[in-house]
């Protein structure tokens, strides 16, 4: 119970960051556009049909571009403005943009409701389009605008899980990565619970501010403390986030990538080791391979830990970096896993088999698969095989390609599948038993931690790649991955 | 305690507003539509001046060319001898300023307190906070609403969010107040104090009222003059004594109803039992007359029947009236003396409709 505490913590203080500063400044850029888009229109205070167009047209781009491809679409922006593309005062970046053109939508209509006849009465009285807005549309648009406000908060706690594709972290980053990938239910539900509880409370919040702003409207009136109370609430999220950003930013920490299994629990476990030589090491857990790589390019990692050699110089080749490879940490042979049949013998014909879809890993299961005796590919002509290279398939199997991370779950609909270790121990997979074919202890894949050739001599990276390879570490591997799992050194 | 407003430069004999052949029209589906066709008009300072209608005449159109809220797309609006269509930036906020605006729905801001409301006209023209509070609590106090001064719109009843829609309107000092159907909205009972409100505005504060409204008991309790606007022109204009009891138009006619003309009795008049020798006269009493005595002895001198079709008494710029309808039988030389009986009375006569063709012949003179 403590520990789960203890894991939902910095995730909740970082869920309630990202919510918190993306609502205010998405709620100011959101107030612009609104007013622009109604102050604007044909029969505005301020008609000028041409912004008002444009505007609206850009409005509607920015609201049919789905969320997460914005957030990477942005990347350069996001670095451009807070320094850095990943992390959560990068998150924070795309959540507010994504969210304008909403918030844009939800100020225009709720500015629509206030009745015309009052604006006119305030022109007759002189009054110019500012005056107008502030004094009138403004105040007689509150309720409206602060349940406008609510919804945004609670969107915006929803958009925060897909922060963590770009190591935003979160809630929702820990739902998916340690509950769902991990198979870790308990995490799983917690963070659910959490979150319901987080939009519960924004939403009584809401609703309670916009009673109170409603006395002149429906004519009743609500005691003040509930007010105070949730301002007071509101502030202390808002500054216990700050405090927190602030805290994880002054620390310089040496940013490693890396994924959650095993190479997460391994750079864990070196943490204490690295702190007491001065180095403070900060995981940036990510499952996106080229996004890891293209961090380490841009600055925003120091190092990563998740790939092997053949990965590695193929993504160098496509995208014309000189990324190194630091050291050999250790070798995950991939497996072939029966699914729904219990044993390889009882493989039928036209049997269905799931691979992994990435380049690399996908011609590394075929030769698996070649090495198992079910197919048989042509001599090698290019970095790597694909289906195309199958020149024998006696059986007649039937390959489907899928995400790595999904192949564990995918397994309970195919017949087998290869599986690369880390996500099969993240299903509680253990290859040594569960595997009849695994690559021999030889392979060439195995995972190293890289780093941009510049940084390669950087004392915290040295004092980390002499960690990893302690004996110490060696032991560790050894007797926590029973045989899955072989050092590379 | 407030007088006519002091506005340098302006003499009093000025007229308050002034309309020059003001054109307005409304792009439809179908076309163009005439909202006002050349409407002009005159109102000298201090005047409660009546503007009536039926619905679509143009009333609110009018008031909105005069407020700003529309611009004509030909003729005048002067306000003060301004004109507001050449004014912009500070000169026309200037202008705007003496133009107060009360409206049928109030439109009064929920999220302001009565105080807040009567303020906003402040703010707008970027008075300071003190002077702000001093001529805010001195509406208050004029207008009763001491009580009522921190409490919302919603609040409180129709009536008393007119009289905050009246003080708001005030709150510049402008010399004239636009009332757009005022107490349309409202029960008769309140009507009455809204109006009466109305009528100490100017005579307290030396306001000028343009009332527009579709009830003739409005212009009747208020108004100096009124002006009858059909199909977007004035087709009548004058002191409302002059107006309602000498309708020169259909259209005044129409909305005087009853005690007008004919129109009620037009069954009657359309069947049979109708006599051939009947005329239709429309009698107007001045102060209390005994009417009927009078008619009792036109009946016994002359010899003529009489049929009172309609009748109706009231007041008009504090002096009673008398209206009648009636249908006279007889000879025509006994209709003629009934005639001069009348005449010679003091009655005010006017022959609605002429007897049937086969009737005699009726001279009066």
């Amino acid at each position: 119970m403590i520990h789960l505490l203890q894991l939902l913590w910095i995730p909740l203080l970082e869920t309630l960051l990202m919510v918190a500063v993306s609502t205010v400044l998405s709620a100011v850029g959101g107030a612009v556009v609104g007013v622009l888009l109604v102050t604007a229109a044909p029969d505005g205070v301020r008609p000028a049909p041409i912004v008002h167009r444009l505007l609206g047209f850009t409005v509607n781009i920015g609201r049919s571009l789905p969320f997460i491809i914005l957030m990477v679409a942005i990347t350069p922006l996001t670095r451009l403005l807070v320094g850095t593309a990943i992390g959560v005062t990068a998150a924070i970046v795309p959540l507010t943009i994504g969210m304008i053109p909403f918030v844009g939508r939800l100020v225009e209509s709720a500015l629509k409701e206030v009745p015309r006849g009052v604006i006119e009465a305030a022109k007759t009285m002189g009054a110019t389009p500012w005056q107008i807005v502030r004094k009138v549309y403004l105040p007689e648009a509150l309720p409206s605008l602060i349940r406008a406000l609510t919804v945004v908060s609670v969107t915006l706690v929803d958009y925060s899980a897909m922060a963590g594709a770009i190591g935003g972290g979160g809630l929702g980053d820990l739902a998916i990565r340690n509950g769902y990938q991990g198979f870790h239910p308990d995490v799983m539900v917690a963070t659910v619970l959490i979150i319901i509880v987080l939009v519960q409370g924004l939403q009584r919040l809401g609703d309670a501010a916009a009673r109170r702003s409603e006395r002149g409207h429906i004519a009743v009136r609500r005691p003040r403390r509930l007010l105070l109370w949730s301002t007071a609430v509101a502030v202390l999220a808002l500054a216990g986030g700050f405090a927190i950003s602030y805290a994880l930013h002054r620390a310089k920490p040496l940013r490693v990538g890396a994924s959650a299994i095993p190479h997460g629990e391994i750079l864990e476990f070196l943490r204490p080791e690295l702190k007491r030589q001065g180095v403070d090491l900060k995981i940036v857990y990510m499952e996106d391979g080229p996004q890891m790589n293209s961090a380490l390019v841009s600055g925003d990692l120091d190092a990563n830990y998740f790939q092997h050699k053949p990965y590695l110089d193929r993504y160098n080749l496509d995208h014309n970096t000189h990324i190194v490879s630091l050291v050999n940490v250790h070798i995950e042979p991939i497996g072939l896993y029966p699914g729904r049949i219990h044993s390889m013998a009882a493989l039928p014909d036209r049997g269905e088999i799931g691979i992994p879809n990435d380049t690399v890993n996908l011609g590394r299961a075929l030769e698996l698969l070649q090495s198992a005796g079910l197919i048989k590919l042509r001599p090698p002509t290019r970095a790597s095989f694909t289906q195309q290279d199958i020149i024998e398939n006696p059986r007649h199997l039937r390959i489907h390609e899928l995400d790595g991370a999904e192949l564990p779950r995918a397994l309970f609909d195919l017949d087998a599948a290869v599986i690369n270790t880390n996500y099969a121990l993240l299903a509680k997979l253990n290859p040594v038993r569960d595997a009849p074919y695994l690559e021999s202890s030889y392979s060439p894949y195995a995972n190293l931690l890289a780093a941009m050739p510049e940084k390669a001599n950087d004392p915290r990276l040295l004092k980390l790649v002499s960690a990893l390879h302690s004996p110490q570490t060696r032991k560790f591997i050894i007797e926590k991955y029973k045989g899955a799992i072989l050092p590379a050194f | 305690m407030i007088t006519i407003s002091e506005q340098s430069g302006i003499g009093l004999r000025t007229p308050v507003i002034e309309l020059k052949s003001v054109d307005k029209k409304y792009g439809t589906a179908k076309g163009d539509r005439h909202a006002l066709r050349g409407v002009s008009l005159t109102v000298q300072r201090g005047v409660i001046q009546g503007v009536i209608g039926f619905s679509g005449a143009g009333k609110s159109t009018l008031l909105r060319c005069i407020s700003h809220l529309e611009r004509p797309e030909s003729g005048q609006v002067l306000i003060e001898g301004e004109d507001l269509e050449q004014a912009s930036g500070r000169r026309l906020r200037t202008a705007l300023g003496r133009i107060g605006v009360v409206f049928q729905q109030f439109h009064l801001q929920r999220s302001r307190t009565v105080a807040g409301n009567i303020a906003l006209p402040l703010e707008i023209a970027g008075q300071d906070a003190k002077k702000i509070r001093e001529r805010v609590r001195e509406l208050i106090g004029w207008f009763g609403l001491e009580e009522h001064a921190s409490h919302y719109p919603a609040e409180l009843s129709g009536g008393q969010q007119q009289r905050v829609a009246i003080a708001r309107a005030l709150a510049g000092r402008p010399s004239v107040l636009l009332s757009d159907e005022p107490t349309s909205a409202l029960d008769t009972e309140t009507t009455t104090g809204v109006l009466e409100l109305l009528r100490r505005v100017r005579d307290k504060m030396g306001v000028t009222i343009l009332l527009i409204t579709h009830e003739l008991a409005a212009v009747r309790a208020i108004c100096d003059r009124v002006a009858v606007l059909e199909d977007g022109q004035i087709v009548e204009e004058g002191t409302v004594s002059d107006v309602l009891l000498h309708p020169q138009s259909k259209a005044t006619r129409r909305l005087l109803g009853n005690s007008a003309d004919l129109s009620h009795v037009e069954g009657y008049l359309a069947s049979s039992r109708r006599p051939d020798n009947a005329v239709y006269l429309r009698l107007l009493f001045r102060g209390v007359g005994a009417t009927e005595p009078l008619l009792f002895e036109v009946a016994q001198r002359t010899g003529v029947a009489v049929n009172i079709l309609n009748a109706e008494i009231g007041s008009v710029e504090n002096a009673v009236y008398g209206l009648l309808l009636v249908e006279l039988r007889g000879e025509a030389e006994a209709i003629a003396s009934a005639h001069a009986i009348l005449v010679a009375r003091g009655v005010e006569v006017e022959l609605l409709e002429a007897p049937q063709t086969n009737a005699p012949k009726v001279v009066l003179q």
